[in-house]
């Protein structure tokens, strides 16, 4: 199933500059791991070394926090829109 | 370079630009100083010889090329709370006051001003935030002074008071369906999709540089002592963790002799992710979804929480949180002991500070300054209890007699021996 995922501001660096790209995964871990296909380091720059969510990037799915939900594991659907920003914000 | 932005966690070093975490490891970036330079330079009497305002400290603050703000910022009075010391039998007790901060009545305007001198020196033409009601008061307060554009991004659920006392400025107010944290996803995204200088993502670590303030006027306030201990209430966890490094920053710099000063915590039951993560220790932080009456403190998931835990386990203090009927008895009590108004955060760390001494974390004799950060007309709305029942009497001594003799005895003998 096709989603369509966005990095922010400093996160494009991760995947090479880039703001969108489409692809396919049923979770966001599938992304996180398809996207580590394709650009090296991937995971390194976006999990901790245990495995979780890097404490500094918070992860969306239409607008709606992971951490709210299934974390790593949350499904998606086609057409869902992810989206990857620092968590430094706010207070 | 004299001052730059550090990587907290890798080190990295950058000149200032606005940007909030590190390129590298996107870990949070902190401004840092030439401590070594300024011990050998900077003096008391360098400070005192300055206006009163926050900028008295500028060797402490980013640099501004373009020169420092004029706007009385700041010098907030820092009082002996007698009476609420015999309440809660501290006998050394200060209320460092920023109620009545100037221009919009809370410690917000603090990092405003430093962040809208970094977005001019910067070259911003429109700045933004994402607020609480504070924060969106003292954006649109200090951009109406400046001629800055700008735009504030707050949750439709907030206080009246605080839309009113944002939308009377020179500003776009923009209420967003959701919480807090939904509203700060949304102005992150503003800031790197349309190149906005929101003062709490792209301008953070400069704006964050501004509550450092508190923490030096308490101490020059003091009489250049560190206060054994101090509360401070906490949204974002950013204040507490400044208070903190501000009173490091005075002993690096030689302002201050080396002393320890506990930092303790205040939040709201109903949104207590920081407090709960100092009270069990736990790696992580678990972000909530906030339901209290306190909006000024409902981040859910507070981007400096790990930041500021530490901070408080490292200093030896601790953390509490109180319900919505503590908060507003907590408003009540300093309302009616130091004649001081606050809104609900303020509520929040009376009410915690009480808590405390009962747990006996607190120590009771030690010299423990509460950081109260905002007015209570602001929420006042809360307080419409206590005036409730009030009663109208006809313009007649004779009325004004009769009402009198019909109270209770012990309230009339109340009455006139406070006349």
């Amino acid at each position: 199933m096709s989603v369509r995922v966005e990095f922010l501001g400093p996160l494009k660096q991760v995947v090479g500059g880039e703001d969108i790209i489409e692809l396919e995964a049923g979770t966001i871990a599938g992304v996180i791991e398809k996207l580590n296909e394709q650009y090296q380091g991937v995971t390194d720059r976006l999990l901790e070394p245990e495995g979780t969510l890097h404490r500094h990037i918070n992860i969306y799915i239409n607008e709606e926090d992971i951490r709210f939900k299934e974390q790593l594991q949350t499904a998606l659907s086609p057409g869902d829109v992810v989206t990857v920003i620092s968590a430094i914000a706010g207070g | 370079m004299s001052q730059f932005l550090e990587c907290r966690s890798c080190g990295e070093k950058i000149e200032f630009r606005p940007e909030t975490v590190c390129p590298t490891c996107f870990s949070p970036l902190e401004v840092v100083y030439d401590y070594e330079a300024l011990r050998n330079t900077l003096q008391h009497s360098d400070i005192e010889g300055r206006p009163g305002t926050m900028w008295r400290y500028q060797e402490l603050l980013p640099e501004v090329p373009g020169g420092i703000p004029d706007t009385p910022v700041g010098w907030t009075p820092l009082i002996r709370a007698r009476r609420l010391g015999e309440a809660l039998n501290m006998p050394n007790l200060y209320i460092k006051n920023d109620a009545v901060n100037f221009p919009s009545l809370s410690f917000k305007d603090r990092v405003v001003s430093v962040a809208l001198a970094k977005a001019v020196d910067f070259g911003f033409r429109t700045i933004g935030c994402a607020s609480t009601g504070n924060l969106a008061n003292a954006v649109g307060a200090q951009a109406s002074m400046l001629g800055l554009k700008s735009v504030i991004l707050i949750p439709q659920g907030l206080e009246q008071q605080k839309i009113l006392a944002s939308a009377c400025y020179n500003t776009q107010v923009i209420k967003v369906a959701g919480s807090y944290d939904d509203v700060n996803r949304l102005c992150t995204e503003l800031a790197y999709r349309e190149g906005i200088g929101i003062v709490n993502v792209n301008l953070r670590p400069f704006y964050a540089e501004g509550s450092k303030t508190v923490g030096f006027e308490i101490t020059e306030q003091l009489g250049w002592t560190l206060p054994d201990q101090v509360v401070v209430p906490m949204a974002g966890g950013s204040l507490i963790s400044k208070v903190g490094k501000a009173f490091r920053e005075l002993i690096q710099v030689g302002l201050v002799g080396e002393k320890p000063a506990k930092l303790f915590g205040a939040q709201a039951t109903g949104c207590a992710p920081i407090s709960t993560l100092v009270k069990t220790s736990a790696d992580e932080l678990v972000p909530v979804k906030p339901d209290t009456i306190v909006k000024s403190l409902a981040i859910g998931t507070p981007a400096d929480g790990r930041k500021a835990a530490d901070s408080i386990h490292q200093s030896g203090g601790w953390a509490e949180d109180v319900s919505d009927e503590e908060t507003v008895e907590g408003i009540a009590l300093l309302a009616e002991t130091e004649g001081i108004f606050t809104e609900t955060a303020g509520g929040v760390t009376v009410a915690v500070a009480g808590k405390l001494l009962k747990q006996g974390r607190l120590d009771r004799r030690a010299l423990t300054v509460l950081c109260i950060t905002g007015n209570g007309l602001k929420t006042a709305d809360l307080m419409e209890y206590k005036a409730a029942d009030l009663a109208v009497i006809e313009p007649k001594y004779s009325a004004f007699q009769a009402y009198i003799n019909s109270q209770q005895k012990e309230e009339k003998e109340h009455y006139v021996s406070a006349c």
